[in-house]
């Protein structure tokens, strides 16, 4: 068990032209509860690049123009984003939004600000971790042929692959073991 | 209150009787009894005037269209106020969760939380984005359409695309235009084959049954990342985008506790996962 910045970045993954970012909520100058988001597969999720920096971010995506940007954010920075913005960066591909609130999830669906065309989805603390795992799978996927020339790193991301997906299968299996036919309509 | 609004409060009242007290008249209520708890009151300015006297724990939120009081944190629609209610239920299991001692009762709690996620989710969808994706009719498989211009596609993909995914889509109908397709009701998963006129693509986005889109042509150069150049390819785009579809209609049928369904669904689902290791197998 653990959260977001319980993720430990894997620098191979910083290679590839894809990148996979996730810019979280920093906690220093937040008060409040602890972040509701609990994370199982931390160790998996070691191709996510994660930061709490929204101008070291920026400056990143900014600077690295050739590399193709896969975003996950935390509502809170996408506003924070929306507030200073100074460049569009189109190599910013698309964007993956989480919340902790479903007041925030109502606010993020109606998303008028920046990169509101590049927003595949808006998460809900229940599915991120699930989400990322397979999105995790569509990265490596899609970064393997940058991979092909070395035969090491190309055998080690393809069975981390295998992995997430391990840890996908797993997932399904407690969706089913996890029903409970007492409780279906479908008896009535 | 808005649709939307009703439905939420509608869901939270049965999920979470325990945490919610609708008060009609708030002048038989002795707000006293319960100055030793933390207390939210969710109301609008109108009524807020009338309450008087209340413990110091007690939390307001105001719904407050013409933006008069300033004082406590203020909403100006039901929907906004109704959002801030949910989180405050959800809060409140949680708080629970972590007063409770034993792993089994955290674990039906989060359980009970995660229903009221799911629940909340598929209301904003009813409501607002107004995408139902439960179906009502019991054939469930979705349609792969291959839209065409001119050029009929590869009879050795169709084939092969066909073999592998026979399970997972009810049909693979070759389209030449949007109103051949507009015919299909249930949900879709487009193949443009070849290259389509913008106007096409975009129209097809739209609609609100079509869930994937994947362009597929073998003769473009690397330099389109939108574009896939080869089986093996649009393979996994469809069972990857299969397998999420079938969670999510998974995770909908459980939500609204037709397990029989949402353990086919789910199965569908860890049959797609288990497809997908051969893709990394060497």
């Amino acid at each position: 068990m653990g959260t977001i910045d319980d993720i430990q970045f894997d620098t191979n993954y910083s290679h590839p032209t894809f990148r996979f970012l996730l810019l979280n909520n920093s906690h220093s100058n937040e008060a409040g509860p602890s972040p509701v988001i609990v994370l199982t597969y931390t160790s998996l999720l070691t191709f996510i690049d994660v930061d709490d920096d929204l101008v070291r971010c920026q400056n990143y995506i900014n600077d690295n123009k050739q590399k193709i940007i896969t975003l996950v954010i935390s509502d809170k920075k996408m506003i924070e984003w929306q507030n200073n913005i100074n460049v569009i960066d189109d190599n910013i591909r698309k964007v993956y939004i989480f919340c902790n609130l479903y007041s925030d999830f109502l606010k993020m669906k109606g998303w008028n600000g920046c990169y509101r065309t590049q927003i595949q989805d808006v998460y809900l603390p229940d599915t991120l971790e699930y989400n990322l795992l397979r999105l995790g799978v569509d990265y490596i996927y899609q970064i393997k042929p940058e991979f092909k020339q070395e035969p090491g790193l190309y055998r080690n991301i393809c069975r981390h692959a295998r992995e997430l997906l391990s840890a996908l299968d797993n997932y399904y299996q407690d969706e089913i073991d996890n029903l409970d036919d007492s409780d279906s309509v479908e008896n009535l | 209150m808005t649709e939307f609004a009703s439905a939420v409060l509608e869901t939270l009242c049965s999920l979470a009787s325990k945490f919610i007290l609708i008060i009609n008249d708030e002048s038989t209520i002795d707000f006293a009894q319960w100055s030793k708890q933390s207390v939210t009151i969710f109301t609008t300015a109108h009524c807020v005037s009338s309450l008087e006297n209340l413990p110091k724990n007690f939390e307001i939120f105001l719904l407050d269209i013409d933006n008069t009081n300033i004082e406590q944190a203020r909403f100006t629609t039901i929907d906004e106020l109704i959002g801030r209610l949910a989180d405050d239920v959800i809060e409140k299991y949680r708080l629970e969760t972590n007063e409770i001692d034993g792993l089994f009762k955290t674990e039906i709690r989060n359980k009970q939380i995660n229903q009221i996620y799911g629940e909340l989710r598929q209301i904003h969808e009813k409501y607002i984005t107004k995408k139902s994706p439960i179906q009502t009719s019991d054939s469930i498989a979705p349609i792969l359409i291959w839209l065409i211009s001119n050029k009929q596609p590869d009879k050795e993909d169709t084939n092969y695309i066909e073999k592998t995914f026979g399970k997972h889509f009810s049909s693979f109908p070759i389209c030449f235009n949007e109103i051949e397709y507009q015919k299909f009701t249930s949900d879709i998963f487009v193949i443009i084959y070849d290259h389509c006129s913008e106007s096409i693509s975009s129209s097809i986005r739209q609609s609100s049954n079509v869930k994937h889109v994947y362009y597929y042509d073998e003769s473009k150069k690397d330099d389109d990342h939108g574009i896939i150049r080869n089986r093996d390819d649009l393979c996994y785009r469809l069972a990857s985008d299969l397998m999420d579809y079938y969670g999510k209609l998974g995770e909908q049928y459980r939500t609204n506790k037709q397990t029989k369904k949402a353990r086919e669904m789910f199965s569908k689902a860890q049959e797609l996962c288990q497809f997908l290791f051969h893709f990394f197998s060497k």
